[in-house]
């Protein structure tokens, strides 16, 4: 049996855990002092304790600190003994640095590949979720039952680096998608329609999108949607328009998002979910709460 | 159940042509040549909107603003003097849901009861009869002119006896197929700077909670050199200033709304009065000084793959 060293803190690193323990053997190191659980997985001290023994190491870490600390300085990984060491990134960094890094450890004989996994719900993760793969061939083939064991979508999306800039593009969309249904129900609402009426309506119109699909019957039915909080797409997003700066893009209204995003981070707090969005827009636009009345 | 057409535009023409050889048809329109082609088909030319609502039970409505509405219904010749009592006026018209309103309660001091029934979706779906028709307004008329609507699309939804509601879900469509659509060219402009195939973005949107109308049909069509949208741009910007106009009456903050607005306005103030909404893409090109088409990159692509 296959066995993954994974490296990670929060709620996204622990679900990969759980996905790779049903079918491998799995030995966590928690990065964030308690924040990486899983039943079943042996848990180390140090990297190279995880190092040591594993034929694969994944990073799945939301902290751009960490992430910069494994990959930078990584003689823990010496102490792997596979043939090949191969070091999967399923956190989001920023695309260029990933690039650069995958060159840099390829001279020490590390493979790096990048395979963030997009989500905003892990409980629903067969059914709107998909991993981004940014290396070769080659290397996905070899990992590839790895990555389909957390999410049965993987998409090849080019060399290192890529599949951050695809998680960047999606996770940029997404939000807009729900950002937009947020602010134009709100608009609808004010205007006399109902939560119901809409999610019939516009969901079989040209105004579906996936946030409407699934946020307008929730709203109407009062309940949850997502499980990814508000402080992870306000990461994502930043890092998105940090990206567009660099390559001279104006993304208007991603970035846009992006100051929502952050605002109401600061506001609700970055570990709620991106449903409390909801509450939001009903204060600002003037609308009982749910419930109330 | 007579059944009187005004307005065979583009999309009027198209949802006017489902109910030739189902109703006795008379139309209307300033443009003979449009009306000459119903005639060929089977419709009675009227020589006024009076002389249409005259010999009508059903009077349907598609123009391009309210204001439209207001002069076809209420000026010289207009549908309101041929109307009787218990006729019907169904607006299909992307008005101003307010403005609609008081055009009901000015026809029903007649007994004639009005509501509207914009449409939603592509010109295909209008051609196809599958298009989405968004009725509100009294449930007795609504039911009784059902056959007319039908016989256009069976997608027909009544969302509540107010009139106007059809029209202003018909504007929160709007706004957000808008909204979504240019965030997501913008998005994938940024994703082309990076070097990712339009192909592959496409995958991976739709694949995921990223995926919307858009995504399903500008982009592919744009990777495949296909046209995906016939409309004007103009049009768009009128919809979309309605958007935000009934936003701003309700104090609902529309940030991401008003900037969608903002960058079809530069559009069509860049592209001139006859541009089509098709036409943005290339706007968002080039404020991105990119292109969503590279064929190199995206036979590389399809080569590895």
């Amino acid at each position: 049996m296959t066995t993954i060293g994974l490296a990670g803190s929060g709620e996204t690193a622990s679900f990969v855990a759980r996905q790779l323990a049903r079918s491998h053997s799995v030995r966590i190191l928690d990065t964030d002092n308690g924040s990486l659980h899983c039943d079943g997985a042996e848990q180390v001290n140090n990297a190279t304790s995880l190092a040591k023994g594993a034929d694969i190491i994944v990073l799945c870490s939301g902290s751009d600190e960490v992430r910069e600390a494994m990959l930078r300085r990584p003689d823990w990984l010496e102490a792997g003994t596979a043939d090949k060491r191969i070091l999967i990134d399923m956190g989001q960094g920023d695309p260029d640095d990933t690039r650069s890094l995958a060159k840099q450890l390829s001279e020490v004989g590390i493979t790096l590949v990048d395979a963030p996994l997009h989500t905003e719900d892990t409980a629903a993760v067969s059914e709107a979720s998909a991993i981004f793969f940014g290396g070769s061939a080659t290397v996905l083939d070899s990992v590839r039952s790895i990555l389909e064991a957390v999410c049965p979508k993987v998409i090849p999306c080019g060399d290192a680096g890529s599949g951050h800039a695809m998680r960047l593009v999606v996770a940029a969309i997404a939000a807009c998608n729900r950002l937009i249904t947020y602010e134009c129900a709100a608009m609808g609402a004010r205007n006399g329609l109902t939560i119901a009426d809409m999610a019939i309506v516009l969901n079989k119109s040209s105004g579906y999108n996936s946030a409407s699909a699934r946020v307008l019957p929730a709203l109407a039915a009062n309940e949850r949607t997502a499980n990814v909080t508000l402080g992870s797409w306000a990461n994502d997003l930043t890092k998105a328009s940090v990206v567009a700066m660099r390559y001279g893009a104006p993304m208007l209204i991603a970035t846009m998002a992006r100051s929502t995003l952050d605002a109401a981070s600061n506001r609700l707090g970055e570990s709620v979910t991106v449903d409390r969005l909801a509450g939001i827009w009903e204060i600002d636009s003037g609308l009982p709460a749910p419930g109330a009345g | 159940m007579r059944v009187g057409y005004i307005g065979l535009g583009a999309m009027g023409g198209a949802l006017a042509r489902h109910l030739i050889g189902k109703f006795p048809l008379s139309v209307f329109d300033l443009n003979q040549k449009a009306v000459d082609a119903f005639v060929e088909l089977g419709a009675t030319a009227a020589a006024t909107p009076a002389e249409l609502a005259r010999n009508s039970d059903v009077v349907l409505l598609c123009l391009p603003r309210s204001s439209d509405v207001e002069a076809v219904l209420f000026g010289p010749n207009g549908v309101a003097q041929g109307l009787s009592s218990g006729k019907i006026v169904v607006d299909q018209t992307s008005g101003v849901p307010a403005e609609t309103r008081g055009f009901a309660r000015q026809l029903e001091e007649k007994g004639v009861l009005l509501f509207d029934a914009p449409v939603s979706g592509a010109m295909a779906t209008a051609i196809a009869g599958t298009i989405s028709i968004i009725a509100s307004g009294p449930k007795e008329a609504f039911q009784r002119a059902l056959p007319v609507l039908q016989s256009i699309s069976p997608n027909v939804f009544h969302c509540g006896e107010r009139v106007g509601n059809g029209q202003t879900m018909k504007t929160v469509n709007n706004m957000m197929n808008v909204s979504c659509r240019l965030a997501t060219l913008e998005v994938v402009a940024m994703g082309r700077k990076f070097g990712l195939p339009l192909e592959v973005m496409t995958e991976a949107i739709n694949a995921t909670t990223a995926r919307n109308y858009t995504s399903q049909g500008m982009l592919p069509a744009i990777a495949q050199g296909r046209q995906s949208t016939k409309f004007w741009l103009a049009l768009q910007v009128k919809d979309i200033h309605q958007a935000i106009g009934l936003a701003a009456e309700q104090r609902v903050p529309m940030p991401i709304g008003g900037v969608a607005r903002s960058i079809l306005q530069i559009g069509l103030n860049s592209l001139g009065k006859e541009a089509q909404l098709e036409q943005m893409i290339g706007v968002i090109e080039s404020m991105a000084d990119t292109k969503f088409v590279d064929a190199a990159t995206n036979a590389e692509f399809r080569e590895a793959k």
